[in-house]
């Protein structure tokens, strides 16, 4: 009798119920969660190349910072996303300024300038750019966008690479 | 009849977290779908500066001629050019980027290069122009290795492969 209530008590004490016992698997997924939402911030600004452009790969370690991007596929040249020029353009003239993305870039800095002189900002706007070229594309097509670049008013281009594993 | 309804005032004291899986469940996958694991990384460049200016700054430290270091890119040789440096040809076997053998050898003559040369940091990469981005970066990667972390790029035209003039003069 006395044997019988101990193993009662027991069963009684091990009864759940029914409910899943999820603290386990919440530790799991919130760990996950911050693990997802650090990776989005731990690498400052964040890009994606556009589709089609695979970006060469490289050992630099320096992060990308807000800038004009200028993106250059095998058959275009694309300012913020849009489709400027194609490479056949470019490539067609000796000169090396590409007038429609010279006049996509006098619009920029005009953008620029103005809102730095809302801000009040009295020192000189550092004007960046960024080229987001596809690996295979010839040296050619990349000079002359960064003339293009050098000559309307953004002097500092930085080449954005995918960085080697 | 006291001790009865003591026991129906106990309460469940579980934390209800299905409400909160199910948020995170639905959270992590759209987190994952949206994530980039591609590290984009920059490489800071610009073009060489002109020749008047590099003539002004000549003239203001006159003591000894700038190295003006440059990597050609030629038909199937690198070579690797500065004044007072003996030009040095790197066979140039891959058109897409150099191999492990040459950059191998480029590594070692800009080590050397920049080594007798200390506070030296600038390079100039001149490219043809069908040569591949890719080659011009895995070279500005072997410059940077070797010290020379300010890299330019030029433009060489359609010069002959034996011409070994520079090309600063094309207008990059």
């Amino acid at each position: 009798m006395r044997r019988r209530s101990r193993s009662t008590g027991m069963m009684e004490r091990y009864t759940s119920d029914g409910g899943l016992t999820l603290t386990s698997m919440m530790d799991i997924l919130t760990t996950l969660l911050f693990f997802v939402l650090k990776s989005y911030v731990s690498g400052g600004e964040v890009t994606v190349p556009p589709p089609g452009v695979t970006l060469p790969r490289s050992t630099v370690n320096a992060d990308m910072h807000t800038s004009v991007v200028v993106a250059i596929d095998h058959d275009g040249i694309m300012m913020d996303g849009e489709r400027v020029a194609t490479v056949e353009e470019a490539i067609a003239t000796d000169e090396l300024m590409i007038a429609p993305l010279a006049k996509r870039l006098a619009v920029a800095r005009a953008l620029m300038d103005n809102l730095a002189e809302r801000k009040g900002e009295k020192h000189t706007v550092t004007r960046l750019a960024t080229i987001q070229g596809d690996a295979g594309i010839e040296f050619r097509v990349l000079q002359k966008v960064m003339y293009t670049l050098d000559r309307n008013g953004f002097p500092d281009i930085a080449l954005a690479v995918l960085k080697k594993a | 009849m006291r001790r009865r309804k003591q026991r129906k005032e106990l309460v469940n004291t579980d934390l209800k977290l299905m409400p909160l899986m199910n948020i995170i469940i639905a959270l992590i996958p759209m987190l994952l779908l949206s994530a980039v694991f591609l590290e984009v990384k920059v490489i800071e460049t610009s073009l060489p500066r002109d020749a008047d200016a590099s003539a002004a700054a000549v003239a203001a430290e006159p003591a000894t001629p700038p190295l003006d270091l440059a990597v050609h890119v030629r038909g199937d040789v690198y070579v690797i050019e500065g004044h007072g440096v003996a030009p040095l040809l790197v066979p140039r076997r891959s058109a897409s980027a150099p191999d492990s053998a040459a950059t191998q050898l480029l590594s070692q003559a800009l080590r050397a290069i920049a080594a007798s040369h200390p506070g030296t940091s600038e390079v100039r990469i001149v490219a043809e122009s069908r040569t591949r981005y890719q080659e011009v970066i895995a070279l500005m990667d072997v410059a940077r290795g070797a010290g020379l972390v300010n890299a330019a790029l030029e433009g060489a035209g359609d010069a002959a492969p034996s011409d070994v003039a520079p090309a600063a003069a094309e207008g990059m």
